[in-house]
């Protein structure tokens, strides 16, 4: 009885990957299928670097996911610590975490206007900006739940042993909270990647591989070697997500 | 230190005086414009897979290919909140939106005695003439401000084995053997004309000018879809290029209006789709590279001409056409079997598609209207088919 209940459970947790995870399995087909003959080949992974439009979004996508992968984990941190220090963390979390409730477009639409109010030219500026503005609530939750797991008490120590508000931070609090803000610039990442409709509305003269894809998707259809670079963000994204998990169970041991 | 920096700049100085009179006295077009990077802003039809060798060979100048929406609406709105007019050169975008982008001062008239390739091309001549419904793709109250890049006539798709034999008229989209086996595009200056075409050819609406209608007859067109999408006829409305090529290559829909290279994609993945001949006639239109008006150098503007006069090629046009399946220069079928950029069957393919689309025109039928006079009419009327 208890081996089939058992059994059942896993059945149920089959099928819930299954339903995640098949959508991802027909990009990973097509990127490795010559478009001609329909057998496989890894060829389409070798076009990516042919169609300078693609290469170029993707240096974009990489600067922009470096930018945000660093910004967004610094400001999330920063108003974490408001939290702590300045009462009232309700209001802070509400208003930290307002950009989530607003729709991509409206968001994207209003920061264009605000840019153009304030003369700033669409660059990889404004959308860097425009990213960082999405991963921010992301990033400050994630630092927010680690800082929740560390005692001040540590910090009031340390500053009974002379050190000032800097040193505390740097030597006691901060490698408490690392494995927080590792994962605040991973997300950060992998949302910076995969944003689309907020980065189209300001991306002026720029593409990244997401407006890009979509765009394509929208006119003309998709090449093989868009497929093969769809394949690539799944998988890296994965990893990415993977090294998150390991990170979170290396805290947990401790 | 500071002589070796003296003795270093006259050398430069001299040496790039030098390069300069000697690509002036060679190319003088080049001289006054190389080293620039041209913005295209483009709804990714007119771009060649990133292949702009030829351009880049020619006049020393790069191209920048951004990917923008192409809902006018969308154009509108990248240029002038979504900070365009800085960013972009050249948008190349379907034509006859000349009024809002005129209106709002976003693009600038051309001076096509700049482009050497305007004269030599019999398409600007036959379907562009001043005065023509066609002339309004690319000009404005007798003014030209777009150079054309691609042409089409549309009609609607449809699986032979499906439908069981040949269908030329639009009413095959509303015929009740067809029921929930229909597709439509969510755009009213395609499906909306389309139909209102349909209405007025079988006498079952009034409906003066399909391509410019009044605030009632758009409201009537919108009635009888509603009444259509009621019954279950349509299936889905599709919105972009991928997903209108699945259903067919599934063959969730047997009839569907759509753009014709989707029949292509589709009979490239097995599938036996045909692009109709409808009774009607087909929905011609054009699309057309515009100058975006900006703060920029006589360099930069140069270098866009030189770029708006390779989109008007014979090599552009033949790799746009092999690529898009759309008709682009009368040079570019000959270009493609006698350059040995193309191998045979692509040449042939460059050439039928060609003949196919010079045959839709011959066949006539009415243009697209972008931008009709009662544009906001239109948007709620098909805000209140799509909410039905």
């Amino acid at each position: 009885m208890r081996g089939s209940l058992h059994l059942l459970v896993w059945l149920c947790l089959a099928a819930v990957l299954v339903f995640l995870y098949a959508p991802l399995v027909p990009p990973l087909l097509l990127a490795i299928r010559d478009p001609q003959t329909g057998a496989a080949t890894l060829n389409n992974f070798a076009a990516i670097g042919a169609d300078p439009t693609l290469v170029s979004a993707i240096t974009n996508s990489v600067l922009l996911a470096a930018i945000v992968g660093i910004a967004a984990p610094l400001l999330g941190l920063a108003a974490a610590q408001a939290v702590r220090s300045f009462g009232l963390p309700r209001l802070i979390i509400t208003i930290v975490l307002l950009p989530l409730f607003i729709p991509g477009v409206s968001m994207g639409v209003s920061t264009s206007l605000f840019f153009r109010l304030t003369g700033i030219d669409p660059s990889l500026f404004t959308m860097a900006v425009v990213q960082t503005l999405w991963a921010l609530p992301f990033a400050f939750l994630i630092i927010l739940t680690v800082m929740s797991g560390f005692d001040t008490l540590y910090l009031e120590a340390a500053y009974t042993s002379g050190a000032n508000r800097l040193q505390a931070f740097r030597e006691v609090e901060l490698p408490q909270i690392a494995p927080g803000l590792t994962g605040a610039a991973t997300f950060s990442v992998i949302l910076s990647f995969n944003e689309t409709v907020r980065t189209a509305v300001v991306q002026g003269g720029n593409n990244t591989v997401q407006t890009f894809i979509w765009s394509r998707y929208q006119q003309v259809g998709l090449t093989p070697n868009m497929y093969a670079l769809m394949s690539l963000i799944i998988i890296v994204t994965l990893l990415l997500i993977l090294v998150l998990v390991a990170l979170g169970r290396k805290q947990q041991q401790s | 230190m500071t002589i070796m920096l003296k003795a270093v700049s006259r050398r430069t100085v001299l040496k790039s005086a030098a390069i300069g009179a000697a690509a002036f006295g060679l190319r003088p077009d080049l001289a006054l414009a190389a080293g620039q990077t041209v913005t295209l802003a483009d709804i990714g039809v007119g771009d060649p897979n990133g292949d702009w060798s030829t351009y880049t060979k020619e006049t020393g100048n790069t191209v920048n290919v951004v990917s923008i929406g192409n809902g006018p609406s969308a154009v509108l709105n990248q240029l002038i909140a979504g900070g365009g007019r800085q960013s972009y050169d050249i948008i190349n975008i379907v034509g006859g939106m000349q009024n809002p982008l005129v209106e709002n001062d976003l693009i600038v008239p051309l001076d096509v005695s700049r482009l050497k390739n305007w004269q030599n091309n019999a398409y600007i001549a036959e379907y562009f003439k001043p005065g023509s419904k066609g002339f309004d793709f690319i000009g404005y109250e007798g003014t030209i401000y777009g150079v054309p890049t691609v042409l089409q006539g549309d009609s609607f798709a449809y699986l032979p084995e499906k439908t069981g034999g040949t269908l030329d008229s639009y009413g095959a989209l509303f015929d009740p053997k067809f029921k929930g086996f229909v597709a439509l595009e969510d755009n009213y200056t395609t499906a909306g004309q389309k139909t209102a075409l349909y209405l007025k050819s079988a006498g079952l609406t009034e409906i003066n000018d399909p391509s410019d209608m009044s605030k009632e007859e758009i409201a009537k067109v919108v009635d009888f879809l509603i009444e259509k999408k009621k019954e279950g006829q349509f299936r889905v409305i599709w919105s972009s290029f991928e997903q209108a090529v699945n259903l067919l290559v599934n063959q969730e829909v047997y009839v569907m209006d759509c753009w014709e290279p989707m029949v292509f994609a589709a009979k490239a993945k097995g599938v036996d789709a045909v692009y109709a001949k409808p009774k009607e006639g087909y929905l011609l239109w054009a699309m057309a590279a515009y100058l975006v008006k900006g703060d920029r150098s006589p360099e930069k503007i140069e270098a866009s001409y030189q770029l708006l006069d390779y989109m008007l090629s014979p090599e552009y046009g033949a790799m746009i056409t092999s690529l898009r399946g759309y008709m682009t220069n009368p040079q570019a079928p000959a270009f493609a079997a006698q350059s040995d950029k193309f191998d045979e069957a692509t040449a042939k393919r460059i050439a039928e598609i060609d003949a196919g689309v010079k045959e839709k025109f011959e066949a006539g039928g009415t243009w697209q209207a972008r931008w009709p006079t009662n544009i906001e009419t239109y948007e709620e009327e098909w805000q209140r088919f799509k909410a039905a």
